[in-house]
């Protein structure tokens, strides 16, 4: 097995290859009387069409072409290097049209969806494996609930046995939005893991309670925490699905944008 | 510790289908049922057994993923008594992305058909906005070859043939714009001309070097969009030219214009002046011999063009005709100042038979001019081979069919005489028109008969052959006269003389002039008793002999009038025809005397003419515009020095005007320095304007690379060349007047 870092180096290479010999043959066909957009046109269809196969892959996993993991190192690359033959189809610069202007914001909102996509899943999963369990997305409402039932047969346990009812207003005050459902949290897309302000206050609450409180409150306190964790997941794994809402649908219609400008470019490219 | 969340053995961890459209409603409340919803979305909760009968009782069977048997146990009736209650499904994130895809593609599939069905499908396909010069172009199909407004027809069109659009208008930018007659051809030009095909060491830019190695060398027809990217927008510049594009199809390769661009050879003089002037002679000595007349700039002489572009000679009153105006006029010549335009030829009376009367005296050759008012008798021809090689003077020795063919051309000169004695100027334009093959103009006629004046050819007659219309006549009923040595007449027949008409007053006048010829003396002269004293002074003016000169000052009575008379030659200086003994002679009116310029243009076209394109002719027209014979073999006078029409369109331009504030001291010298040692004079030996030496060393390519640099003032290929080569003009526009169809 290839180690990941030697095959992204050589995938990179590969792909820098690719891009040197792509440039160098658009500037050839720049540098002649030949229409080179017709040239970049046709790759960039191509080369989006062979990107849109990815997603065909998957529905047809029984056929032997290729790992799906293999699919993606292609895709990934293959989508870069069609980001390079867009800026030289393009010409540098901006449409001035309403079908250009569609069909540039389609591959733009793909390309960029992608590029956040790629950044995302190198970026993220990481910090998903770095909480103490792995969940799986459909369950976390689940065990969301299943906290929030933790948490408050906490709280009355706490009142019942200690008669004190301080550690049950607190969590009615600050703790029962935080466990009321999952919560998307873009602070937890940040550089650093979040750390509830719930449970801070709870241990800066703990100075005021009684030595038969305090178990309760520690405990409630990592219920905090296990809830700011499956937030985390519930955000992450959130945004990891949400991109491809943005990135699949921009593909196919960009595809369509792109099949009447292939044919209107052919149909008025002749003088 | 806390306790993990998720448990992954077949009792914790049902299986949610999430690859499913639909999923349990209660799945967030971490209630959802094992059964789930069916694949149209529909709750899938009920019992959660199927209670089995055992005996007489009914037994629970509710799975372990529920919790196992329940406490409650079935109904009475055998129902199971735990009832999942139902929910409400929901769409899995998988369902819900596809369905924001099937969104999206209807979305963009009712975009496009909103757009490519409207009146507006041209504008929402066009790749941008045209050009500030083509944004009155409404119509796709003005310059495209596709319907602008039909879908149906864009696809015919980009992968077939649209029947509306035959191949033939694929090329639609030529209804508006003339390129020249090989508008798709490399350079609109139906050959290309030779170059030096040897190619040089060095190589161009590496993409183009690169294009060629990959592609083949572009053939006609190449596409005006190959150069010219329609759609880049209001300001964009359709004529900007990568270098690259002219790169790829030149054998002579190079980077660019400061790096391997070869030397200038003979640029800007590729072919000799049309003019003929030496720089060299004129600024080495001429001008310092008439320092007063020369000019002290070179402006003075040499103007910019209307655009700019080429610097041309100014006209020649304002360069020439401080010293050359005399030339024109003939002030310097010894002999007659005119050109002889019809004469009498000089024959051997001796010799030649009943032709009539004959000027004794007469002793020319027959002129151009004549010849050609000749020839447009068929039968001259004949006469003409037959005296090729005969001395009309002295026929002792010819033969005696020459002898008759000189008798032949005598009755038909005297038939010109009388054609156009009788007939004026139209007799002219008919021999003419019968010599050319072709009928003329209005204005050929008058520029080339000169409107020669009636009573100058009734002059011409009554001097040469008095009895002509009796001769004629004779002759025609076929008893010719004899031959009769006509003699001027003596004093006491000029004494005899009442002066009665217009036509002996000329005659005399021309005839015994100052020059004192053949010892007759000035018949006009003071003591010739004449009151008339000139032309002004005889019946000319219908006054009789008793007016006397009507210019003249009054003189007393009792006084003998003091006559000054000048020759018809010094009466015409300002130009025309006179009478020359027995030439009607044609002084021209000046520089770009219409009339000579119409018989030079005329004699590089007809054969026969050689003498009148001679440089020492009176009027010398060639003596300075010189003469060009092209590939076709065609000869033609250069009237006027280097003018390149708007119309005209060459490989390199160079626009002088931009350039006049760079220059220093040294002026116009910084690019065109004089080469003494050139025999620039050898240059117009013969017609072949391309067999010349200029009078100046061609221009150095340094002198350009000061400036045009990249980062300065460019060195890009079409900042001096051009792509279209030739003569063409914007195509008018096509303007249908009223009732017209």
């Amino acid at each position: 097995m290839m180690r990941f870092a030697k095959r992204r180096r050589v995938n990179l290479t590969a792909w820098a290859i690719v891009v040197l010999i792509a440039a160098a043959l658009f500037a050839a066909v720049s540098a002649g009387l030949t229409r080179a957009p017709f040239w970049t046109g046709w790759l960039l269809i191509g080369t989006v069409v062979f990107l849109s196969l990815y997603s065909q892959r998957k529905r047809v996993s029984m056929l032997p072409i290729g790992r799906a993991a293999v699919w993606l190192q292609l895709h990934a690359y293959t989508g870069a290097f069609a980001i390079v033959v867009f800026v030289a189809h393009t010409g540098f610069s901006l449409p001035d049209a309403p079908l250009e202007w569609l069909l540039w914001l389609s591959f733009v909102g793909t390309a960029g969806s992608g590029l956040a996509g790629l950044y995302w899943s190198r970026t993220l999963p990481p910090r998903l494996a770095a909480t103490d369990e792995e969940l799986l997305y459909e369950r976390i409402p689940m065990f969301s609930e299943r906290l929030r039932r933790r948490a408050e047969q906490l709280v009355i346990a706490a009142a019942t046995q200690t008669d004190s009812v301080l550690l049950g207003d607190h969590y009615r005050t600050h703790l029962a939005e935080l466990f009321m459902a999952p919560h998307w949290r873009w602070r937890h897309l940040g550089p650093t893991h979040y750390v509830t302000r719930q449970r801070d206050r709870l241990i800066a609450l703990e100075r005021y309670l009684s030595e038969d409180e305090k178990p309760f409150a520690r405990e409630l306190a990592d219920l905090c925490r296990q809830k700011s964790d499956l937030d985390m997941h519930y955000t992450v794994q959130g945004l990891l699905k949400a991109w491809l809402f943005v990135h699949v649908p921009l593909t196919a219609a960009m595809l369509l944008l792109a099949l009447l400008h292939l044919v209107a470019a052919h149909a008025f490219g002749g003088t | 510790m806390t306790e993990r969340l998720q448990g992954f053995d077949y009792r914790s961890s049902p299986y949610h289908r999430p690859n499913q459209k639909w999923v349990c409603g209660r799945l967030a409340d971490g209630e959802c049922c094992l059964s789930g919803p069916d694949p149209k979305g529909r709750c899938g909760a009920g019992p959660q057994c199927a209670p089995a009968r055992d005996g007489d009782r009914w037994r629970c069977t509710r799975g372990p993923l529920h919790g196992g048997p329940c406490d409650a146990g079935p109904q009475s009736d055998g129902s199971c008594g735990c009832i999942t209650p139902p929910c409400r499904p929901r769409r899995s994130w998988r369902y819900r992305r596809k369905l924001v895809v099937r969104s999206t593609i209807a979305a963009t599939l009712g975009l496009i058909i909103l757009g490519v069905a409207g009146i507006w499908a041209g504008d929402m396909v066009q790749p941008g906005h045209l050009s500030a010069v083509h944004s009155t172009v409404a119509d796709c199909s003005a310059c495209h070859n596709a319907p602008g407004d039909s879908a149906s027809g864009w696809l015919a069109a980009a992968f077939g043939q649209h029947p509306e659009f035959p191949s033939d208008t694929r090329h639609a930018c030529l209804n508006c714009h003339d390129v020249g007659d090989a508008p798709l051809s490399p350079h609109s030009l139906a050959t290309l001309p030779a170059v030096d095909d040897q190619q040089s060491g060095s190589l161009g830019p590496w993409p183009v070097e690169l294009n060629r190695a990959l592609f083949t060398t572009p053939s006609a027809p190449i596409a005006c969009g190959s150069c010219h990217e329609e759609h880049k927008g209001v300001d964009a510049d359709l004529r900007d030219v990568a270098d690259s594009q002219c790169q790829v199809c030149h054998s002579q390769r190079f980077v660019s214009f400061n790096s391997g661009h070869p030397d200038f050879t003979d640029y800007p003089y590729d072919r000799r002046t049309r003019i003929v002037f030496d720089h060299a002679s004129h600024l080495g000595k001429h001008f310092s011999d008439e320092a007063e007349q020369a000019p002290s700039s070179c402006s003075d002489c040499h103007t910019t063009a209307a655009d700019g572009r080429t610097m041309e000679v100014r006209d020649f009153d304002q360069s020439c005709g401080a010293c050359h105006a005399g030339d024109i006029a003939g002030d310097a010549l010894a002999g007659p100042k005119g050109v002889a335009g019809l004469s009498v030829p000089g024959l051997d009376l001796t010799l030649v038979e009943n032709i009539g009367q004959w000027p004794e005296f007469a002793d020319g050759d027959l002129t151009p001019m004549t010849e050609l008012l000749l020839s447009g008798d068929p039968a001259y021809a004949d006469i003409r081979d037959t005296l090729a090689d005969v001395d009309l003077l002295d026929l002792e020795s010819a033969s005696a069919e020459a002898r008759a063919a000189a008798s032949e051309l005598a009755w038909q000169f005297k038939a010109l005489v009388h054609a156009i004695q009788s007939d004026g100027s139209q007799a002219l334009v008919t021999r003419l028109e019968a010599a050319m093959g072709r009928t003329l103009s209005a204005d050929e006629q008058r520029r080339l008969t000169g409107l020669l004046p009636a009573t100058l050819v009734d002059a011409a007659q009554t001097r040469w052959f008095p009895m002509l219309d009796t001769e004629i006549e004779a002759r025609a009923s076929g008893s010719a006269p004899a031959t009769e040595a006509l003699r001027p007449p003596s004093d006491d027949d000029a004494a005899d003389d009442e002066g009665g008409d217009a036509v002996d007053d000329d005659e005399f006048d021309a005839l015994f002039s100052d020059d004192g010829d053949e010892g007759f003396g000035d018949l006009f002269a003071e003591d010739s008793g004449d009151d008339g004293g000139d032309l002004f002074g005889g019946d000319i003016f219908g006054g009789g002999d008793d007016i006397g000169d009507p210019f003249a000052d009054p003189e007393p009575e009792d006084s003998e009038p003091e006559v000054v008379t000048k020759s018809d030659e010094e009466r015409m200086a300002l130009g025309g025809w006179y009478l020359d003994e027995f030439h009607l002679r044609y002084r021209p009116a000046g520089h770009a005397d219409p009339v000579l310029r119409s018989w030079t243009e005329l004699a590089t076209r007809q054969q026969g003419m050689e003498d009148w394109l001679d440089p020492r002719t009176p009027g010398a027209c060639t003596q300075c515009h010189s003469l060009d014979v092209d590939a076709s073999g065609a000869t033609t006078a250069q009237w006027q020095g280097k003018r390149v029409a708007p119309t005209e369109h060459h490989f390199t331009e160079f626009d002088h005007s931009t350039h006049f504030s760079l220059l220093g001291d040294a002026g116009c010298e910084t690019c065109h320095q004089i080469d003494n040692e050139a025999p620039y004079a050898d240059s117009f030996d013969d017609r072949d304007p391309h067999n010349f030496a200029s009078n100046f060393a061609p221009l150095n390519k340094a002198v350009c690379l000061d400036c045009h640099q990249p980062d300065q003032a460019g060195a890009d290929c079409s900042l001096c060349h051009r792509y279209h080569v030739g003569d063409f003009e914007a195509t008018m526009p096509r303007t249908t007047l009223a009732g017209q169809h």
